[in-house]
């Protein structure tokens, strides 16, 4: 092999301008990509670089690029009401353009293999998936006793350690566990930060938060405004997690904490809201999506908060009528993306469903969305610095 | 050609190959540059663009017009700017990214940013050092060794010839 050059027939972008070229590449393209030059290698690898493309990625609601991770249970299928008593399988990964064809997903994107490799010798078991933020997932494995943040790209991995008072715990005792843990990132400190809030059956509820560049936790104001929905994991938008809390009226708010200030904070919520019963969040490209199950007329809706903080821009963008359908459990409905031109793309029961405000433009059947236990969508990044270990450049 | 004598609207841009065009300033102040220079009083006779040529500048006023033409609708606007770099070669596009950035025109600078992108998605190692001059400072065990590690990055990619 020899070095060629044909100047003559190329342009010479200042290295800025290619810069900007590159972080509208996918992940993938970007590691093929190290292979031009050193000089390409460093800058692909380089913490700002990764940093910013992590960023863009984030924002662009390519829907290309949007990846669902799955945490799928084949036994399910046979046992679809007993969601408590099943062990959550297996995490797959999939492009949401494969389901609009109709293609189930196939491969595993964690398996005990790897896993040993890394040095976890641990079995994959009863896995639940937490939240998502730049391309990383936080999961628990194995009835709660290990706690993940994972790239499922660049398959790096790291531990987080328990809250210190749950050392000792007997995990496996909670059928509903009194706590739960989310995921966020403070951009300005560049840390993926993981919260875990405690409710100890009394209030308030203690929150204590994990620093990935520290490896600590530590413990921050505590919760005192209504009844948390632990059930649901905080969703990060806009550099906050968002939970709902019922008030003493019944009426749902609902609240964020500031990873940066960590602070909580009251946020606008749709006007019409109190009437709804058994809402819960969905992180939809970047804008929050919350789906609300009106008591009184059957119907599930999806509301979308299109302004971040402001009250008015909440927009309810699809209105579904179980009624109509077999009586399903309702939790199968969870909304996977927002495109750029306002459409929905909508899992439930076992259909994906694009849905304009108005009509029904397409709809997939994957049989595998049936054996589903939750699931969250992701862009692939290249992020792998949020541990001590000195990774990159 | 409009030159002074041209409505107030009107501006007079001049490319390094001394082409002169008349655009609306309406359409014209989509670059920041341009919108300073006419903010600044400066834009009264002839705009010269030193670093943009003649075709080029032809091409981007086109969008200048188009885009301006089409209301604040986000949906449309993006459906303009695919249609408008959908038929554009490497070059083109390449010469356009140092135009928008020289005009310091976002819009267009992330639209064109985002084809190259596009179009380097499935290309090789080879073609892309190629097209972007980048000479290959590896040694071949080096190359090999990188290589090897993202051996799967290269699934579904175009063969090199030369490589």
């Amino acid at each position: 092999m020899e070095k060629r050059v044909e100047r003559e027939t190329s342009l010479e972008l200042p290295e800025e301008l290619i810069e900007e070229i590159l972080y509208y590449l996918p992940a993938k393209n970007l590691l093929r990509l190290k292979c031009v030059s050193k000089s390409w290698n460093s800058l692909i690898s380089s913490n700002s670089f990764i940093k910013e493309h992590a960023k863009k990625s984030s924002t662009n609601g390519n829907l290309d690029r949007s990846k669902v991770m799955l945490n799928y249970d084949d036994s399910r299928k046979r046992a679809k009401y007993m969601r408590a008593l099943c062990q959550p399988g297996i995490l797959v990964s999939c492009p949401i353009q494969k389901f609009l064809h109709n293609e189930d997903p196939v491969a595993a994107a964690l398996d005990s293999h790897h896993m040993k490799k890394l040095g976890y010798d641990i079995q994959i078991e009863d896995v639940r998936i937490l939240g998502s933020c730049n391309g990383l997932i936080l999961i628990s494995i194995n009835d709660w006793r290990y706690l993940f943040l994972w790239n499922p790209f660049t398959r790096k991995m790291r531990n987080i350690p328990h809250v210190s008072c749950f050392a000792g715990s007997e995990f496996s005792t909670w059928t509903a566990p009194p706590f739960t843990y989310s995921l966020g990132y403070d951009e300005y400190a560049d840390d993926y930060k993981v919260v875990c809030i405690i409710s100890d059956y009394a209030k308030p509820y203690h929150t204590h938060i994990y620093s990935s560049k520290n490896n600590t936790w530590k413990k921050i104001e505590s919760f005192d405004k209504g009844d948390l929905l632990l059930n649901n994991s905080g969703k990060f938008v806009n550099g906050k997690l968002h939970w709902l809390a019922a008030q003493d009226d019944g009426v749902y708010e609902i609240f964020s904490l500031d990873l940066r200030k960590e602070k909580y904070e009251i946020v606008a919520r749709p006007e019409s809201f109190s009437k709804y019963v058994r809402p819960f969040f969905r992180n939809m490209g970047g804008y929050l999506g919350l789906i609300t199950l009106s008591s009184s007329v059957d119907d599930i809706n999806v509301w979308v908060m299109m302004k971040y903080g402001v009250r008015e821009s909440w927009t309810k963008i699809w209105t579904f009528s179980y009624l109509e359908y077999s009586k399903t459990e309702i939790c199968g409905v969870s909304p996977l993306c927002l495109k750029k031109n306002g459409d929905i793309i909508i899992a439930f029961e076992n259909n994906v469903v694009v849905y304009n405000g108005r009509n029904e433009l397409r709809k997939s059947r994957v049989e595998m969305l049936d054996g589903v236990i939750d699931s969250v969508v992701y862009v692939e990044t290249l992020v792998s610095r949020f541990g001590d270990e000195e990774l990159g450049q | 050609m409009a030159a002074e004598t041209g409505t107030p609207t009107t501006l007079t841009l001049k490319s390094n190959d001394d082409e002169l065009f008349s655009v609306a300033e309406s359409a014209a102040i989509l670059s920041v540059t341009i919108r300073n220079m006419v903010e600044d009083g400066c834009a009264g006779g002839v705009i010269p663009l030193d670093n943009v040529d003649g075709k080029t500048l032809a091409s981007v006023i086109t969008y200048m017009n188009g885009i301006s033409a089409i209301p604040a609708d986000e949906e449309k606007k993006k459906s303009y700017r695919d249609k408008f770099l959908s038929d554009k070669d490497f070059e083109t596009l390449a010469d356009m990214v140092l135009a928008a950035n020289y005009l310091n025109m976002s819009c267009l600078m992330d639209a064109v940013s985002a084809k190259i992108a596009q179009v380097m998605e499935k290309k090789s190692v080879g073609w892309v050092r190629r097209k972007f001059g980048i000479e290959n400072d590896y040694t071949p065990e080096e190359e090999a060794a990188v290589k090897e590690e993202h051996k799967w990055t290269f699934e579904g990619v175009e063969t090199d010839d030369d490589n």
